[in-house]
């Protein structure tokens, strides 16, 4: 097993580190998906094959937070879902720390569009699941990390809840949880906020990235919303539909730690039009 | 009950009228009964009939001989108790069923579980499940009597025969229906085939399982009330057949009402020990 270059993969929760808002993208090329193309065969004879991905091409520093945005049906989820080896493609090649992505790795983990919580297992336990199947932790460990992931989430007080008790942020926050407590190098979050009112989905937005700043992680978000993308973004991918390509990319200049304040600002405002022109250039016109 | 009147009417829709188009029409109104009405009115539905029945019984609208009447039922419980029958054909009973609902529970569990998670057993034992369990096995009655005979050992198999299908068929299905998200979330933390029976498809079958368990429940007494009136006769079943031979209707009563009682307790024991499973369920 190869050392992964991600050499400050731990969480740190002191207030100190960060402070001064020095977010870099720390090494390039961790994460590298190389013309990668993914063709679901035709499901009746006679039926072309459907090209989803094509011939994609991202890269991501050690810590750096790219979004893909694109329209529903662009390949976007699909895209993550081979990052995340869980789903094979036709062609090209995805490296996470310099290593082939073949299958689900312990290099990843991903944050699921709908929570996929276990609903007998409490919040507490499924925040641990993905640690204790991994078998690289002592109960001890466990415990403490859990603890630690759930203190960061802010779940505190609800470590012995049922999932169904709990509200939809809040299961999202489990989610989370479970991803961050395997200590990952990358995260993976496929639309995390997408099902969730616009109140909480600009808390969660904000509580992840003050997370960031604080976590030395690389991260790919899927979103189809706009301002979700250029508030969260080091770097946004525009995807465009059938087949999925990846359009154009944009840099987001705005230094860490960020805040809502960023978005009332005009550059804030020329990406999020820029960004609208291409996803939808027919609607650009329809106020921000 | 306390009734609730607002005084906007406008806000008041319970049981309004409203005109439409010239004609009067009643707003649907769907009345909720409290729990304690809800007791009530089937506790005076219970005593009604009970009281009916005796009282047609005492005045010979109907004739006694043929239908009893709730005190014949308590004299047929009395003298049976007394004469030191009933007792013993309750145990007799009681452990037939605790023998055979016991075999079918393990059994149909493991069973259940394994077909339920290896495809390819599945696709082996599928077929004659399906026809053994769409089969009257009631069918099979003589050809029990002839291969284990008529003692407890032949009673035991048809009670198995019964309550074990329905168990295996829900266990089955329970574990061979895996939420796809929390296969694909389980594997994305590399989680293994033993891992995902363990984690993911035993507890998600839990719901499954109960009913079988249920169902079992109930089939494995019919399985025993069948067992006792075809083969040896021994026991309430063969307490019940013997009455109704020879027109003891009482004691016939007896035995059925014994079944009854034994059938809601079974119930509420199970709902009992779902509700603490289940405080996950939403």
């Amino acid at each position: 097993m190869t050392i992964t270059q991600n050499e400050g993969a731990h969480v740190q929760v002191d207030a100190g580190t960060g402070a001064g808002g020095e977010h870099t993208k720390g090494t390039p090329g961790f994460l590298t998906i190389d013309g990668v193309s993914k063709i679901y065969p035709a499901r009746r004879s006679g039926d072309e094959p459907l090209l989803v991905v094509d011939d994609v091409t991202v890269e991501a520093g050690s810590r750096e937070f790219v979004v893909i945005i694109g329209p529903s049906g662009c390949g976007k989820s699909t895209l993550l879902s081979c990052v995340a080896g869980l789903t094979d493609f036709e062609r090209g090649s995805i490296r996470i720390g310099g290593r082939p992505v073949t299958g689900p790795g312990t290099e990843a983990a991903v944050v699921f569009q709908h929570a996929s919580l276990l609903p007998w297992r409490t919040v507490e336990q499924n925040v641990a699941y993905g640690l204790k199947l991994r078998r690289t932790a002592g109960k001890d460990e466990i415990a403490e990390r859990v603890h630690k992931a759930i203190g960061l989430v802010g779940l505190t007080g609800f470590e012995h809840h049922y999932p169904h008790e709990v509200s939809g942020g809040m299961q999202q926050r489990v989610n989370l949880a479970r991803a961050l407590v395997v200590e990952p190098s990358l995260i993976l979050m496929d639309e995390p906020f997408g099902a969730l009112d616009a109140l909480t989905k600009e808390t969660m937005q904000n509580e992840l990235s003050a997370l960031f700043g604080r976590i030395d992680r690389a991260a790919l978000f899927i979103t189809h919303d706009i301002r979700e993308a250029v508030y969260l973004a080091d770097k946004i991918l525009v995807m465009s539909a059938r087949p999925g390509r990846i359009a154009r990319e944009f840099t987001v200049p705005f230094p860490r730690p960020r805040d809502r304040t960023i978005t009332e600002t005009p550059e804030f405002e020329d990406i999020v039009r820029e960004l609208r022109l291409l996803l939808h250039p027919k609607e650009a016109e329809q106020p921000g | 009950m306390t009734e609730v009147r607002t005084v906007d009417p406008q806000a008041s829709v319970i049981g309004t009228t409203a005109s439409v188009a010239g004609r009067r029409r009643k707003v649907a109104s769907i009345r909720e009964v409290s729990r304690r009405e809800a007791r009530l009115l089937g506790a005076v539905g219970l005593v009604a009939v009970l009281l009916l029945w005796e009282l047609s019984a005492r005045l010979e609208w109907i004739n006694p001989l043929i239908t009893s009447s709730p005190t014949g039922v308590v004299e047929a419980a009395v003298e049976l108790w007394q004469n030191g029958t009933l007792g013993p054909a309750m145990l007799s009973s009681a452990k037939l069923f605790a023998i055979g609902f016991g075999v079918s529970l393990v059994g149909g569990m493991i069973i259940g579980a394994l077909i339920g998670w290896y495809k390819r057993a599945n696709a082996v034992v599928d077929p004659w499940i399906s026809i053994l369990y769409a089969a009257p096995r009631i069918a099979f009655l003589p050809l029990i009597a002839v291969w284990f005979g008529p003692g407890l050992l032949g009673q035991v198999v048809v009670v198995v025969m019964i309550a074990i299908f329905p168990i295996i068929i829900n266990v089955a299905s329970g574990v061979a229906a895996i939420d796809r998200s929390h296969l694909r979330m389980a594997r994305s933390f590399l989680a293994t085939n033993h891992d995902v029976l363990l984690t993911v498809a035993l507890p998600g079958a839990i719901p499954a399982v109960a009913s079988g368990v249920r169902q079992g429940l109930m089939t494995g007494l019919l399985g025993v009330v069948v067992a006792e009136y075809f083969l040896g006769n021994t026991g309430i079943g063969g307490m019940i057949f013997m009455a109704g031979l020879t027109l003891r209707t009482g004691q016939a009563m007896l035995g059925a009402l014994i079944f009854a009682v034994a059938a809601l307790l079974f119930s509420a024991g199970l709902k009992a020990i779902e509700n603490r499973l289940d405080r996950w369920r939403v």
